[in-house]
Parts: C-alpha cells; sequence; structure tokens
C-alpha cells in the first residue's frame, strides 16, 4: 500500500470527518400536531409543488466537487396530474445537452457524452421529481419544528425518508433521507414570490456531490 | 466534458459566420472578400426553439473579434456571461451566485481548437472544412448550407444555414443551428461594424 505524506494524511482525515458530518445529519424532531390542526399543516406541506401543469426556465449553476462549476440553461414542464416531468439542459448558446422525461418510467430524447449514462437519466429525473412533484400517499408525522415551520413527513416513497418543510417566511425545504436516516438531497427554496421560488438549491450528499443554484428566469402554467 | 469538443467546434463556425462579410457569388469571392478582415463588432440576438418551449428562449448580446486570433463573445441577458480568446488561451466568466467567476472546469482548454477552426472559415476555406460539407446557394438572400460530415457529429448537428444579408452586400444576416425535429437555434446579426478599431482590453477583460 502506497504511504501517506502528511498532507494526503491531514485531506484524508478533512475528508472523512466531512462525510461524516453529512452522514450524520440526523432527522429534524418534530413537535407533532393535533388530528384537527394537522389537515391545515398537511395543506401547506403542498405548497412547494404546483397544482397544474408548469414550465419553468432556470440559469443553474452546477457545482462539482474540488468547486469547478459551470452554468448552463435548464427547461423543466411539470404535470401534477400525469405525476410526469420533462427536463431540458442546455448551455448558454442552446446547445442541447440532455433531454429526458420521466412518465411512468425513464424516457432519454437527446443525450450527449458525458450526459449519456443511464443513471444520469434516472438520477437527474429523480431530483426533478424531488422538486416539483408531491410525494405519494399521506405524511406519517405531521408538526412544526423548533423555530415553528411546518414539517411533513413521508416514508417509502421515493426516499426512505422525506420531509417537507415550509417556512414562516414562504421559502420552503425539501429533505431526502437514506433508510440510515442520512441526509441524500436537500433542496432550499427560497425569494418566493407568487408561490414560485426565484431561487432554489439543491445539494446532493452523494460520494461525489454535487450542488445546483437555480434562478428563474421564467415560470408560466401551461394549457 | 467530451461533448464540448464538438459543441466548441459548432461555436467556432458560429463566430466564423460572422467574418464571412464577402459577397456570395462564389468561394473564391469569399475568401477574397474575407481576407479584407481586420476586425468585426456586432449586436447579436439568439433565438432558442424547441417543443418543450411555448415561445423561443431569448438571448442577447454583443461579439468582438480582432484578427488574428481575439475573440468576445458576451451575454448580456439572462444570464452575464463572457468569453475570451486571445494569444494567451481562453477564459470563460459566467455571472453566479458569487458574483461574475471565472469557469474553472478546465474543459474550456478544448476551445483552443475554435482558434484553428477559426484560422480556417475566417480564410472563407468552407469548401475544404474537414467537418462539414458545404454548398453555397446563390440568390436574392445568398444561403451556405452546411452538413456534417462525420456520424458523430451529425447526432448532434443536422446542418447549419447560413445568410447573408440582401440588401447589404457583405454583411451576415443570420445562423441558424439545427439539432435535430424542432429543436434549432436562431442567432441574428444586427449593426455589424468591420474595421473599426477595439479596444485591445476588451478581449483581456471581463
Amino acid at each position: 500500500m502506497m504511504a501517506m505524506t502528511p498532507t494526503l494524511r491531514y485531506g484524508f482525515t478533512v475528508l472523512m470527518m466531512a462525510s461524516f458530518l453529512f452522514s450524520c445529519s440526523r432527522l429534524p424532531a418534530i413537535k407533532p400536531a393535533d388530528p384537527v390542526a394537522a389537515a391545515a399543516l398537511i395543506a401547506q406541506c403542498g405548497r412547494p409543488y404546483p397544482s397544474v401543469p408548469y414550465r419553468f426556465v432556470h440559469a443553474i449553476e452546477v457545482i462539482l466537487p474540488g468547486g469547478s462549476s459551470g452554468t448552463l440553461m435548464g427547461v423543466t414542464l411539470v404535470d401534477p396530474r400525469a405525476a410526469a416531468v420533462q427536463s431540458v439542459m442546455m448551455t448558454l448558446e442552446g446547445f442541447v445537452l440532455f433531454d429526458g422525461t420521466y412518465d411512468k418510467k425513464v424516457r432519454v430524447d437527446r443525450a450527449v457524452p458525458p450526459f449519456d449514462k443511464p443513471e444520469f437519466a434516472k438520477n437527474m429525473l429523480s431530483d426533478v421529481r424531488l422538486m416539483y412533484l408531491a410525494p405519494e400517499g399521506r405524511p406519517v408525522n405531521v408538526g412544526t419544528l423548533k423555530d415553528g415551520a411546518v414539517i411533513c413527513r413521508y416514508m417509502g416513497t421515493r426516499y426512505p425518508v422525506m420531509d417537507v418543510i415550509v417556512h414562516r417566511n414562504g421559502s420552503w425545504e425539501i429533505d431526502g433521507y437514506s433508510e440510515g436516516e442520512e441526509a441524500k438531497r436537500r433542496i432550499k427554496a427560497g425569494s418566493v414570490k407568487n408561490g414560485i421560488p426565484e431561487a432554489v438549491e439543491l445539494k446532493a450528499y452523494e460520494a461525489w456531490g454535487y450542488t445546483l443554484r437555480m434562478r428563474l428566469i421564467s415560470a408560466e402554467t401551461v394549457n | 466534458m467530451h461533448c464540448f469538443k464538438k459543441y466548441c467546434f459548432v461555436i467556432s463556425v458560429l463566430l466564423s459566420c460572422v467574418f464571412l462579410l464577402g459577397w456570395a457569388d462564389s468561394w473564391e469571392s469569399i475568401r477574397k472578400e474575407s481576407a479584407k478582415i481586420k476586425s468585426v463588432k456586432a449586436q447579436f440576438i439568439q433565438s432558442k426553439h424547441m417543443k418543450i418551449l411555448a415561445r423561443p428562449l431569448v438571448s442577447k448580446g454583443r461579439f468582438y473579434f480582432q484578427a488574428p486570433d481575439s475573440v468576445r463573445w458576451e451575454y448580456v441577458s439572462p444570464v452575464k456571461s463572457i468569453l475570451l480568446m486571445n494569444g494567451e488561451g481562453i477564459r470563460r466568466y459566467t455571472q453566479g451566485s458569487s458574483g461574475l467567476t471565472e469557469d474553472k472546469s478546465g474543459s474550456l482548454q478544448s476551445m483552443q481548437v475554435v482558434l484553428k477552426e477559426i484560422g480556417q472559415w475566417s480564410n472563407g476555406q468552407f469548401s475544404t472544412n474537414e467537418h462539414f460539407t458545404a454548398v453555397l446557394k446563390k440568390g436574392k438572400e445568398p444561403m451556405i448550407i452546411m452538413t456534417p460530415r462525420e456520424k458523430g457529429l451529425a447526432a448532434m448537428i443536422s446542418r447549419i444555414v447560413i445568410t447573408l444579408s440582401s440588401d447589404k452586400p457583405g454583411v451576415l444576416k443570420s445562423v441558424k443551428i439545427f439539432e435535430n425535429e424542432g429543436n434549432y437555434t436562431l442567432f441574428e446579426f444586427s449593426d455589424v461594424q468591420v474595421n473599426e478599431k477595439i479596444a485591445e482590453s476588451l478581449f483581456r477583460d471581463a
């Protein structure tokens, strides 16, 4: 085995500590709501999700491990009634890198290397669904957090555990956890105007985690 | 990004098209007129057309070229982004969450390819290009239609149509890049100024 230099050892330790901290991101404690209040809170938890078909255009800043970054344009079509999404990613010059749809199954219409791996399409569309499509079924736990934010906890849907948190200022958060309650995805939506967030950040806590910072260009309903 | 090299090539085609300012009677006249171009500056409007969009996605920007190989390709909306190419290499700056920051992904190195391509195309050498076949269509609005030679490139770009202005001989009107059915990008140029002095700092500073 190759001997580690002190710098390498230090870097490795920091990396391990960082991944440990992320993996220890525990579920927040819920102050349960009484059954009467729960219905109103569940309705609030639906706030992040469009109730009619929508088209969104975003400028997306992609930040990869190591800090390298690039900016793309993203167009997303959301149909909540069919639980379907279509996502297109293109360069600023309009060159389409990825065009994929989830409608009961993943379909890729265009994918340019390195976006042509099946895993990429699956994960990408999973992130889009997490962002825009309400979780199936009823939450197993509903209540508030310490700071008064409303929280609905779902289990066994797209992530083993999924929290939808709506803050008092109108912003919201959607968190996906593994079975071991490790944070896998964290979506934060802010600057909400007319129910549409102007800024969204998605963090993926994987071995090769990434961050997407999305700035809204346009949002419109689709007939 | 593996796709970036080919994508860069497309951009190089686009950029070099702005140099195509000779009145297009023949390849020879294009070559002759192109050789006279020392600098170009222009405004552009980019319209992305796709089935997923109800109306085109519009971006606006400015373009500068100084012979032999300096380029500034700048978007002003909806996302501010500046691509700089000069003798020292290539850099890109994009407005992000922490302001105007340099793209550190390293993928831009492949944009060096652009310089070589620009050299070839700016000399009007369309008919001898190794990546595209080019057909010159004479008429009221002369057009050059370019079709990829390689299968790999054809999977990404089906054709490129360059239209020259009918009322302003020597001025480019538009470039249309077709990716697939219903998916194309139209670049329309305006206020094209040729052989005017451009500050050297424009190719150096974002």
